[in-house]
């Protein structure tokens, strides 16, 4: 649209020319580069009408203030998205936290769910990081608190929860990995257990106040026919429910034992707990590279751990069938523990549980073992093989052991 | 400044105020410059040498002026700029530039139109007189007429508004000689004695300045019929 505006030039200046107009008030007009009026002329000049650039400031100003408030209300949308999490890990080691993820696995939130966890990440600035550095950033602290160490073993347990509908990635598998490269870093020790969970089952263990995986310790434990109350489980950390699941199973396996109990019933509660773990698709895997070798050591650690705490716990279990074996265990490892290297020692330790546990297990439960196997392919199959060692000298005392000790060092070497 | 005043300061200066002459060149300035961005036909700065030719060209017609030979005192300096550019331009080889110029100029040698001629430039150097002063009035309140575009009211019904608050004002001398001595516009006075909304006449303050001016200089007869030209609109 073209407009025409006749007036008298006021003023020539570069760009334009101030007219004033019939109606006596003044405008500016772009002019014509090759053709200068002179101040008094009277001119016409037709001006294209184009009221957002040409009309005046005061017009534009509100229409350019909408557009950016418009532009920042879309972007707000758009930018508090993704801080919503779209993953937790819950990790679990003793201080057990929580860590928010976003979908590029950058932390929102590190929240600690017990105090020795809050102590651990206080003043810890996560905000924005990749996961990669916060979990190093993690694993360095705790090494120096203490809580991982290179000579005694820890067990990490760690639940990769999708909050979203997110296919589900490797993402489990790369948190391992994570894990396992700061923790080789630092030179520590531990034993990685990663498991994938749906939101519901976050939700549910919110609902009784556990952490993902007491909650998920707790189960296992109510699924054993242990029982358990929600309210004593609340208090403790994973590594306490560790020992007392331990210690519920095998009082269990020591009466089963002793009564020889029907196998229907154990494979009763072995299918449960089949169940149990099935539904938590349990990834079981040893803290260093998958060498075969490694792999078998990192188990036997953990072995030996659990070992360690029977040990630990022997004394004030005082229960009669088992207290003369595990005396009797006792008194074995102090020799073992002589022996030269350090490698061989853990070794040792590690040869022990079965020692403990199997003799009494292996005549009634070789099925129960066979059933296992298929979810837990690494830990069955060496299992497996100790058993077998054990079945073949097939005998309960402690020569046994020493001679499964040897056997496993000639492996070794 | 009325063609006395002028043929008087010109005189003064003819015989030795080179004071004068300062404030003169000073004051025609904007004419200077816009004459040369008319003659060259390009917008030029001070920084170019036609404006500087132009204004030796000024300096000249001062000394030349004779007011006996009938010519305005403004289209006398057109006519020494004019001639003096084409000059350079000759020297320059921008000749052909200027023929078409000079065609027109030629073409207007029949006798009617060249008393129309006469008249229009007549006209139009009236009008730059009087802008050239209401420039200079301006300048004192600081205010440009670029300027005033933004403060111009859009709407007719506005239009007369201001217009009225104008007139009212400039019927109270007080307030007149106030706005002079001050060089800002009397708000409070005038509120005490008018009905008007503070921001009303503030949104509008540089225009009513400047038509308070043009009121207040009857001599301005051009610019005076602009504004009348409104009120006559209006009444229609």
């Amino acid at each position: 649209m073209k407009q025409k505006i006749k007036g008298v030039v006021m003023e020539v200046q570069e760009n334009q020319v101030v007219l004033m107009c019939d109606d006596g008030t003044f405008r500016n007009v772009p002019h014509d580069q090759h053709d200068i009026p002179a101040i008094g002329e009277y001119v016409t000049y037709r001006v294209k009408k184009s009221p957002l650039l040409l009309g005046n400031r005061k017009q534009v100003l509100p229409l350019v203030a909408l557009a950016a408030i418009l532009l920042f209300a879309i972007m707000n949308v758009s930018l508090f998205q993704p801080q919503q999490p779209a993953y937790l890990l819950a990790v679990d080691i003793n201080p057990s936290m929580e860590l928010s993820l976003d979908e590029d696995l950058h932390v929102i939130e590190i929240t600690g769910l017990n105090e020795d966890a809050n102590r651990v990440i206080k003043d810890l600035d996560v905000k924005g990081q990749g996961i990669d550095k916060v979990i190093n950033e993690i694993v360095v602290r705790l090494k120096n608190d203490n809580y991982l160490s290179a000579d005694t073993p820890a067990i990490i347990t760690a639940t990769w929860i999708e909050l979203q509908d997110h296919s589900i990635s490797n993402n489990s598998r790369s948190v391992e990995e994570i894990f396992n490269h700061s923790l080789g870093e630092n030179h520590v020790e531990a034993e990685m257990e990663v498991y994938v969970e749906s939101e519901d089952y976050y939700k549910k263990a919110k609902e009784v106040d556990l952490s993902v995986n007491s909650y998920r310790m707790y189960q296992e434990m109510s699924n054993d026919e242990v029982e358990v109350d929600i309210k004593d489980v609340q208090n403790k950390s994973v590594k306490e429910l560790r020992q007392i699941a331990k210690k519920a199973s095998e009082r269990k396996n020591a009466e089963r034992a002793n009564s020889s109990s029907s196998p229907e019933k154990e494979e009763a509660a072995k299918n449960t707990k089949e169940e149990t773990e099935n539904s938590s698709s349990k990834h079981n895997s040893s803290t260093s590279v998958p060498k075969k070798e490694d792999e078998k050591q990192s188990e036997k650690e953990k072995n030996g751990e659990e070992n360690k705490q029977n040990a630990e716990q022997a004394p004030s279990k005082e229960e009669k069938h088992n207290s003369d074996k595990k005396r009797t265990n006792e008194k074995s490892r102090p020799e073992k523990s002589n022996s030269p290297s350090n490698d061989q020692k853990k070794q040792k330790k590690m040869e022990k549980p079965p020692s403990n546990e199997k003799p009494e297990k292996a005549n009634p439960k070789p099925e129960k073992q066979e059933q296992r196997d298929p979810e837990i392919p690494k830990k069955a199959e060496e299992k497996a093989a100790d058993k077998g060692k054990s079945e073949e000298k097939s005998t309960k005392e402690i020569p046994k052991d020493q001679g499964k000790g040897n056997d496993s060092n000639k492996r070794e070497e | 400044m009325k063609q006395e005043d002028i043929e008087h300061i010109i005189n003064e200066i003819q015989k030795g105020n080179e004071l004068r002459r300062e404030q003169l060149i000073q004051y025609y300035q904007p004419y200077i410059l816009s004459v040369v961005g008319k003659v060259c036909n390009k917008f030029k700065t001070w920084n170019d040498d036609e404006a500087s030719i132009a204004l030796i060209a000024f300096n000249r017609a001062i000394d030349t002026y004779d007011p006996q030979k009938g010519r305005t005192f403004l289209n006398y300096v057109y006519l020494i700029i004019h001639r003096e550019l084409v000059d350079f331009f000759r020297k320059e080889n921008h000749y052909q530039n200027v023929m078409k110029k000079g065609d027109k100029l030629l073409e207007a040698n029949h006798v009617k139109e060249s008393v129309k001629q006469y008249h229009q430039d007549q006209r139009i150097s009236s009008i730059a007189a009087e802008i050239i002063d209401l420039d200079d009035q301006l300048s004192q309140f600081y205010i440009r007429f670029e300027e005033l575009e933004a403060h111009s009211p859009k709407q007719k019904r506005t239009r007369k508004k201001v217009l009225n608050i104008a007139e009212e004002f400039i019927q109270r001398d007080t307030l007149v000689e106030q706005l002079f001595n001050r060089k800002q516009f009397p708000m409070k006075e005038f509120l005490k004695v008018a009905n008007y909304r503070v921001k009303t006449i503030e949104k509008y303050r540089k225009y009513i300045i400047a038509i308070i001016i043009i009121l207040l200089h009857p001599e301005w007869k051009n610019l005076q019929t602009f504004l009348r030209n409104k009120v006559r609109g209006e009444k229609k």
